[in-house]
């Protein structure tokens, strides 16, 4: 037999031989002295070589283990070759892994882009420790991942903060122009469904979302000018009722039948909807912006304002009839009651991964109350026709937060620009973009939208910074 | 061994949740393995975990239909063409070891020791040839000859060969590190 070349004497040792053929080879290797030392160099190489790789393992994660977590990244699988096992290993007592930094989340939340730097500095400060009551105890990873945080200060301190602070301003700033604008445009067409909104409050989870949309800062005038309603929209009367808008006085019509045109303009009284009444009010006249299916007995199918006209008599009709029920619940169920009222329903944390494509996200540290899947409609932000899970959690202070999360489709083109392009504008967020809003009964909301394609939204009753604090903790 | 472990995504005509739960299943088996190539590839944690993170999604866009073979091969490119806008960006793939040397305020001297270890290693392993590099990180993830063959692009009789050398640069690149001074004293 000729000599066996370094790579053959590989493969043996990797055992990528066939039998016969490593017999073979063995044979040669102990018989010839040339192939013998090679043999043995080869050996010897192999072995230093899975060695220093060895070294170069990851750190120990330390997250908590979710159900379907992978493994841990201290167990590689390197069989090198039956003849030279893998030494790869992690040293004991490595780094743990700990709440995020504010870069990670950052990354997380910005798909790599350090575009928004806008949560940045509320997250928690260098050095400050995240409570974190349910985690298990962070040994020595305090150290790195402090340092860690160092670094990305000292890389960008002053920049973070400038964008956070300007960001604020120039949302503070559009929000109220294009509140001016919208007011100055619809104001004369009718009474704003928000007077009817406080006159009437609601029973409705999504009700409690329109007066959140009056205290949010408009995210971009090209949002704050598709959230006014197109003239069009204003040429049909009753339509226009349903936009939302702040309180004004000396209002034409008392504030019930306003309460019920704007239930017309939404017969089903799905939340998502009704987030932006502006804006379903809005497709009625113009259904390319909304697709959102509009039943038989759909007011606005008849003339508009004779239409109109009678549905608020309708709606008042029934108000009257009945006192004690409340009326958003009445006005906008009495005009269809064959079509179920569409609602959250109950179902397991499996369920809802599978329905994500497995991208679930938790919250760490909280108490999983329950896990529901229900229509985009009923969360303020989220595409109406996908469904969202909620996850809902509280903590040992029995406060309550949901954390809502929906699979946005991804274009086939997997560049930044195209997925941009293909974010769907009825989301009001884009990659890199994270928006806060604060209802005036004090319940804040975060949304964003992950690399992932995953939107997520986090809300709760209590301030947006405690609720910011919060982010780190989503795995 | 390994190979073929999870079913094709591609095979058959997989309704959109089949191919969720596939993905959720691939998941679970690579994403830690990708993540510890990526890292050994990288150097940075987070940058690995974003890359992982990007494979997944491109696997749930198209789904594959040899599914170890192509993830860890569009991980290897995605690393490629990341090394290649950090250096447009004048970012180094040593920040991670500086940062984590800097971190530390009064580090032990055996977390010195490594630290320099895993620097010296890094630095060997970046003088190696793209396709003997992702050959070596590819086998130490314990893939077969095949299997690397079509991840990296080689002839299926090169494997060997090419693993040999891998190894006897990365030793040699190591060892004259230690020898000018570099690695860890």
């Amino acid at each position: 037999m000729a000599h066996v070349d370094d790579g053959t004497l590989n493969a043996l040792l990797d055992g990528e031989l066939e039998e016969a053929e490593a017999a073979a080879v063995r044979a040669h290797v102990s018989a010839c002295a040339e192939c013998g030392g090679r043999f043995e160099d080869a050996k010897r190489f192999l072995d230093a070589a899975a060695e220093l790789l060895g070294v170069l393992a990851p750190p120990v994660d330390a997250r908590p283990a979710e159900p379907g977590a992978p493994a841990p990244l201290v167990a590689p699988v390197s069989p090198v070759g039956p003849a030279a096992p893998a030494t790869v290993s992690a040293p004991s007592g490595a780094p743990r892994r700990v709440p995020k930094t504010s870069k990670e989340v950052a990354v997380d939340l910005d798909g790599a882009t350090h575009k928004s730097p806008a949560i940045m500095p509320n997250f928690p400060a260098e050095g400050e420790t995240v409570p974190a009551p349910a985690l298990p105890p962070t040994d020595g990873a305090v150290r790195p991942l402090a340092a860690k945080r160092a670094g990305t200060a000292r890389r960008k301190p002053d920049w973070a903060t400038l964008a956070w602070a300007a960001s604020v301003v120039l949302a503070l700033g559009v929000g109220y122009m294009g509140n001016e604008v919208s007011r100055g445009r619809v104001g004369r067409a009718a009474p704003s469904a928000d007077t009817a909104a406080a006159a009437a409050p609601s029973a409705d989870t999504a009700a409690a979302a329109a007066p959140e949309r009056r205290e949010m800062p408009a995210p971009s005038p090209e949002r704050a000018r598709r959230v006014s309603a197109p003239p069009a929209a204003a040429a049909r009367g009753g339509a226009i009722a349903a936009r939302a808008e702040p309180p004004r006085s000396g209002a034409p019509e008392p504030a019930k039948p306003a309460r019920a045109a704007a239930d017309e303009a939404q017969p089903l009284g799905v939340g998502g909807a009704r987030q932006d009444a502006g804006v379903s009010a809005g497709a009625a006249a113009v259904p390319s912006l909304a697709p959102q299916p509009v039943p038989s007995a759909a007011p606005l199918a008849g003339p508009p304002l004779a239409g109109d006209a009678a549905n608020r008599a309708a709606a008042r009709r029934l108000l009257d009839a009945a006192p004690g029920a409340a009326p958003r619940a009445v006005a906008a169920e009495a005009p269809s009651q064959a079509v179920p009222r569409p609602s959250f329903r109950v179902t397991d944390v499996d369920a809802a991964a599978a329905s994500l494509g497995g991208l679930l996200r938790t919250l760490d540290g909280w108490s999983l109350e329950s896990v529901k899947v229900g229509p985009g409609s009923l969360v303020p932000g989220a595409l109406a026709t996908r469904d969202v899970v909620r996850l809902v959690y509280s903590d040992v202070q029995v406060r309550r937060v949901n954390l809502d999360q929906q699979l946005v489709p991804l274009p086939r083109d997997t560049s930044i620009a195209a997925r941009e392009r293909s974010v769907p504008p009825a989301l009001g967020v884009n990659y890199g973009d994270t928006l806060v809003t604060t209802g005036p009964n004090g319940e804040a909301r975060i949304r964003w939208l992950d690399r992932m394609g995953l939107w997520m939204s986090l809300s709760g009753a209590m301030p947006a910074d405690s609720l910011r604090s919060l982010l780190p903790r989503i795995r | 061994m390994a190979a073929g472990r999870a079913g094709g995504l591609g095979q058959g005509v997989p309704g959109p949740e089949g191919v969720t739960s596939g993905i959720a299943e691939l998941y679970e088996q690579y994403h830690a393995s990708l993540v510890r190539l990526l890292y050994r590839r990288t150097g940075d944690r987070d940058r690995a975990e974003d890359l992982a993170q990007e494979v997944f999604v491109r696997a749930l866009e198209a789904p594959p239909t040899n599914p170890r073979p192509w993830l860890f091969a569009v991980a290897l490119n995605l690393a490629r063409d990341d090394g290649r806008r950090a250096a447009r960006h004048g970012r180094k793939l040593e920040e991670f070891a500086a940062e984590r040397s800097q971190a530390a305020a009064a580090p032990a001297d055996q977390d010195v020791e490594r630290e320099e270890r895993v620097a010296a290693v890094r630095a060997a392993l970046a003088k190696l040839g793209e396709k003997d590099r992702e050959a070596l990180l590819l086998k130490a993830e314990g893939f077969r000859y095949e299997e690397i063959a079509a991840a990296v692009g080689l002839a299926p009789g090169a494997v060997g060969t090419t693993l040999a050398r891998a190894r006897r640069r990365l030793v040699e690149a190591y060892r004259a590190g230690e020898k000018r001074g570099d690695g860890p004293r």
